[in-house]
């Protein structure tokens, strides 16, 4: 998964909008229904729908109730002074910021909100990044992390994935990888095909 | 779809499964980050994509029927564009791991679908000729080609990271060299694990991919 | 040494700096002529009687053994690699590809890219409904439905699935459906414009 993919996914979240047109038709989505459409009544719809109706001036979109300066401030805090990761108030907290935060944003403090979501973000991603540090060091084939949301995995996955399944391959003993790699009397073929990169890291 | 009545008709099944299909959407979804981030090829989905495609046909049926200019008509060609692409990246993984692991898929060939298990045949027939030309150029029995010798297992040691549906009702074990560790896992909880130790659970859907 | 050309098959193959460098069929020869003259001590041997004064062949029959395995291996390697580009190639620029890789193609590489298509073709064919379903569109998720393209070459008439025709000829510009000129912009016929 790449950062684009995992935006696929915030842009499926939901949001509420006030709608600038009145359509009393529901539209029959195949993700559920929306609508109907009622000017200047809230009404909640997918994000990329959100984003297609503000893009033709047809609605102005809400900040999701977790989007508040102080609620993200407390947020700040609490994560930095934890030595865990705290909850998010959405697996999709950066995604969310960064479809709804744009330059011209409906929200209020656009501006102030990126900056502190992007905060947040750093302080658990070096908490991350430091733990993998640990983890590695400190040896062991598994590790908890919960309330690690999917952007961040994303951004730890390369480095430390690779890293664990080399050191797993190095750990093991050579007779254990022959038993492993069919044939390898006769010379494995696999070893020197693999030079191509698997399919999962090249994703 | 001529007459008006099975317009009526259709309209009528499209209300009804309108429930089913979100939430067959969901389980694509979900099927298509499990196979992005799995070593292996997981068990098909091939059902739920048919049900999805005929949907989508179905939609876009409907959809002409509106004006171009309709916002509903952009909004719904704009899902479908969605859907289509979720559907066609999940394809897409499965098949470059078809395509990759070709004889080691071809040996666990339950997890395919009718489709694929055709492509596979055809794709291995026609990988294995080039380097059947080359075999045979070489002199005395080198010049057999082995298939233990084309084939490629996916590592089913690689690490993954993990979040479980539910409290697995068995602990499950990580082998690490002598060492043997139990974990219990509870519902919501995340974890790197290696992935052969929630192999069944990552292919009965009681464990996600993330 | 024994199988030094071989590896240097494979080195030729990683540190080339070209997109898909020739096959490099004069090296492969030299290859099999290697395998060949070990092939014939090893034959020599099973053939000659044993006698452990004279004759000891065991050691020699096992290195030249291990040493024809690794020249195989390290040839097979070498096609096998050269079709995962391809492959990948055959993805990136659809059914054409350019002339400069399809110079330095074998013929048997060129046989297998048309095979390759061609199930590709059967498999896309059987899938998603009534009119199959080309995996070769949608490589990134979608953004915008329609984006604006500007047209780089002469390329005429462009009919969509909706019927709209559009003319294509340098530097005009259009509001398009994505899905339908993806392929145009992967062949460098049309160029998005990004704005923001």
């Amino acid at each position: 998964m790449n950062t684009e993919e995992i935006e696929f996914l915030a842009e499926q979240e939901e949001v509420t909008i006030i709608p600038k047109f009145t359509d009393s038709r529901v539209v029959h989505l195949i993700s559920g229904d929306i609508g109907p459409f009622r000017a200047g009544i809230p009404c909640v719809v997918p994000i990329w729908v959100a984003k297609t109706l503000r893009k033709k001036h047809k609605c102005k979109i809400v900040a999701p109730e977790w989007m508040e300066l102080d609620l993200l401030e407390q947020k700040l805090e609490e994560e930095k002074s934890s030595r865990f990761f705290t909850p998010m108030p959405s697996d999709h907290y950066m995604g969310i910021a960064h479809l709804l935060l744009s330059d011209d944003s409906d929200i209020e403090h656009a501006d102030r909100l990126r900056l502190t979501i992007k905060n947040i973000w750093d302080v658990r991603v070096a908490k991350a990044r430091a733990s993998a540090d640990t983890f590695l060091k400190g040896g062991g084939r598994h590790a908890g992390i919960d309330h690690l949301t999917q952007l961040e995995i994303c951004n730890l996955r390369p480095l430390l994935l690779d890293a664990l399944d080399t050191k797993h391959q190095l750990s093991v003993p050579m007779e254990n990888m022959s038993a492993l790699n069919t044939s390898a009397a006769s010379g494995s073929l696999s070893e020197s095909f693999s030079s191509a990169s698997t399919p999962r890291r090249s994703q | 779809m001529s007459n008006l009545e099975d317009m009526f008709l259709n309209e009528e099944e499209d209300d009804e499964e309108a429930i089913t299909a979100k939430s067959v959407l969901e389980m694509i979804t979900d099927a298509w980050v499990n196979e992005k981030l799995c070593p292996e090829i997981l068990p098909n989905k091939a059902e739920l994509v048919e049900v999805m495609m005929e949907q989508i046909d179905q939609m876009e049926e409907n959809v002409l029927q509106l004006q171009k200019t309709d916002l509903r008509s952009i909004i719904h060609r704009q899902e479908l564009e969605r859907i289509r692409y979720l559907i066609r990246s999940y394809l897409r993984a499965r098949l470059e791991k078809i395509e990759f692991y070709s004889v080691w898929v071809f040996k666990n060939q339950s997890v395919l679908s009718p489709q694929e298990l055709a492509y596979l045949k055809e794709y291995l027939s026609l990988s294995v000729a080039p380097l059947k030309n080359l075999c045979d150029r070489f002199p005395g029995p080198a010049g057999q080609l082995n298939p233990k010798q084309m084939e490629i297992a996916p590592d089913l040691e690689a690490h993954v990271f993990a979040k479980s549906r539910v409290d697995l009702p068995d602990t499950i074990i990580v082998h690490d060299g002598p060492r043997e560790e139990e974990i219990t896992v509870t519902k919501d909880s995340q974890r790197i694990v290696p992935y052969s130790c929630i192999r069944q659970y990552v292919r009965d859907d009681r464990i996600k991919l993330i | 040494m024994w199988g030094d050309k071989a590896i240097e098959l494979i080195k030729e193959l990683e540190r080339s700096s070209e997109l898909f460098p020739p096959f490099d069929d004069d090296k492969v020869r030299l290859i099999l002529e290697e395998c060949r003259v070990l092939n014939q001590f090893i034959e020599d041997a099973m053939s000659s009687t044993f006698d452990p004064e004279t004759n000891n062949y065991l050691a020699g029959v096992k290195a030249r053994t291990a040493a024809l395995e690794r020249n195989k291996r390290c040839l097979l390697a070498y096609q096998w690699n050269r079709l995962q580009t391809l492959k990948k190639m055959r993805w990136e620029f659809g059914s054409i590809l350019p002339p400069e890789i399809k110079a330095n193609m074998s013929e048997t590489e060129v046989q297998w890219c048309t095979k390759y298509s061609k199930a590709l073709a059967n498999y896309m064919k059987n899938i998603g409904g009534r009119n199959g379903l080309n995996l070769m569109l949608d490589m990134q998720p979608p953004k915008d439905l329609y984006i604006e393209v500007r047209c780089l070459k002469e390329y005429g008439k462009l009919e969509l699935d909706s019927g709209e025709v559009f003319n294509l000829s340098e530097n005009s510009q259009h509001y398009m459906p994505r899905s339908q000129v993806e392929n145009l912009i992967r062949l460098g016929v049309l160029e998005h414009i990004n704005w923001s």
